[in-house]
């Protein structure tokens, strides 16, 4: 794997090096400031599997360098690790929001920094084998409905992979108290089912961009994990609760204004299933109020019934256990 | 150290953070007196916020540094530091500075000392 480190500090820079090399990562790259790490990405003949940004640099900063990595085509899925001293949630958001994945908090703990970059590694290789996948699929195949499709460039939209870090690196630090709420859209079955990939992934932006808008002051990352089904995790006493967030989903989302795609329907509806929390028993990593936000959901929709012929069914499982 | 590491290469890792290690003791001079110069910076009228940022970037650098090299006591004491000036730059005009004053010099004192045993 080849891997990138931006630190404007050589000694940083250097222990890194020392760490990454002693278990086996030894195709190494080190710039010492934003601007050389864009140089040597332009010069780079082969391209980058993992990148390592201190987040507090003079000049271009980590994040900033982030985002223009996110803007280059080969590096839209590359593994961005942030390097940071300090546990502020402003930053950490702010990194995830420019594309971050993860990221590790100087002083090093070695096995810590090492299994970060494990992570990466494996996530690198998945993502090439995904998109190879995708590659030698039929190009008429659509992505099957149950699937999560990745949502681009809309505020607090990350992958589910993502989602989950950043779950977890909050739940580890007690940066703020955690609350998840699962969030279905049916009419996007319809959407699914008479549209290209193109055309639904549009409409799924746009849909996204409605959840993203609804959920704005509660710090909340959000995830599109397939079945017209959004999962969003934020500050437990900042989401609004279920009935202002459907009301406001019904409002925004036909608003008249808003065209999504000229054959596509425009009279959405939306389901809000109760926030989920983790529980006081509940270890650290253990990511089961995520599965109870979309619990709540089946359950709200199932109460729904008796004045609903629709039944969400074909929802695939997504497990968040520890 | 991780598990996951054979015996040679956790040795070369051992050494090779020995040698930072020794080069972070050899800067600790350079360290100090660039923080002396900012804390006489500290002491002139209307230079505070200037000397504050000034001293923040190098108690940062210092707090993510110190702790993996073998002084956490540098790395908390810069870490407290660097909380400190963020609370006050975040606050009212004109900077109260005398508190930021108080934890350069504790944190001069914990450099000093381990310059002293290089």
């Amino acid at each position: 794997m080849k891997i990138l480190v931006v630190d404007d500090d050589d000694l940083i820079r250097e222990l890194l090096v020392e760490i990454l090399s002693a278990h086996g990562y030894e195709h190494i790259v080190q710039a010492d400031s934003g601007e050389d790490a864009l140089r040597k990405i332009q010069a780079a003949g082969e391209a980058f599997d993992c990148f390592m940004f201190d987040i507090q640099m003079p000049g271009m900063d980590g994040i900033d360098l982030c985002r223009e990595v996110r803007g280059m085509t080969p590096y839209k899925q590359t593994p961005v690790v942030m390097i940071t001293a300090m546990n502020n949630r402003d930053y950490i958001d702010r990194a995830f929001s420019a594309g971050a994945t993860d990221y590790v908090t100087k002083p090093f703990d070695t096995t810590e920094l090492i299994t970060r970059i494990r992570l990466a590694d494996r996530l690198q290789a998945e993502t090439r084998r995904a998109s190879e996948a995708a590659t030698s699929a039929a190009t008429t195949v659509k992505t099957p409905y149950s699937e999560a499709v990745p949502v681009k460039e809309i505020r607090g939209f990350v992958n589910s992979a993502i989602l989950e870090n950043y779950v977890l690196i909050n739940l580890e630090q007690k940066q703020f108290p955690l609350a998840a709420v699962a969030i279905h859209v049916p009419e996007l079955s319809v959407v699914h089912s008479g549209s290209s990939e193109d055309e639904f992934t549009f409409v799924l932006a746009d849909v996204a961009e409605v959840v993203s808008d609804v959920m704005v002051g509660a710090q909340a990352f959000m995830a599109y994990i397939g079945s017209g089904v959004f999962l969003c995790v934020g500050h437990r006493n900042k989401i609004p609760d279920e009935d202002t967030l459907q009301s406001d989903l019904l409002i925004m989302l036909n608003d008249p204004d808003l065209v999504y795609c000229a054959d596509v329907q425009t009279n959405f509806s939306a389901k809000v299933g109760q926030r989920a929390t983790p529980k006081l028993f509940e270890k650290r990593g253990d990511l089961r109020f995520l599965d109870r936000a979309l619990e709540n959901l089946e359950a709200a929709e199932q109460a729904d019934v008796a004045n609903r012929s629709r039944k969400f069914t074909g929802r695939k499982k997504v497990s968040f256990a520890a | 150290m991780s598990s996951m590491m054979s015996v040679a290469p956790a040795t070369k890792l051992e050494s090779g953070i020995a040698k930072i290690r020794e080069r972070f003791i050899l800067s600790l001079e350079d360290r100090a007196d660039e923080f002396y110069d900012l804390l006489e910076q500290l002491a002139e009228p209307g230079e505070e916020e200037f000397a504050c940022t000034g001293i923040r970037a190098k108690a940062h650098k210092l707090h993510g540094l110190a702790g993996t090299v073998g002084f956490p006591r540098i790395g908390a004491l810069a870490a407290q530091l660097e909380n400190h000036i963020d609370l006050i730059i975040a606050g009212p005009r004109p900077l109260e500075v005398e508190f930021v004053k108080e934890l350069l010099n504790a944190l001069l004192d914990e450099v000093e000392s381990h310059q002293v045993d290089a």
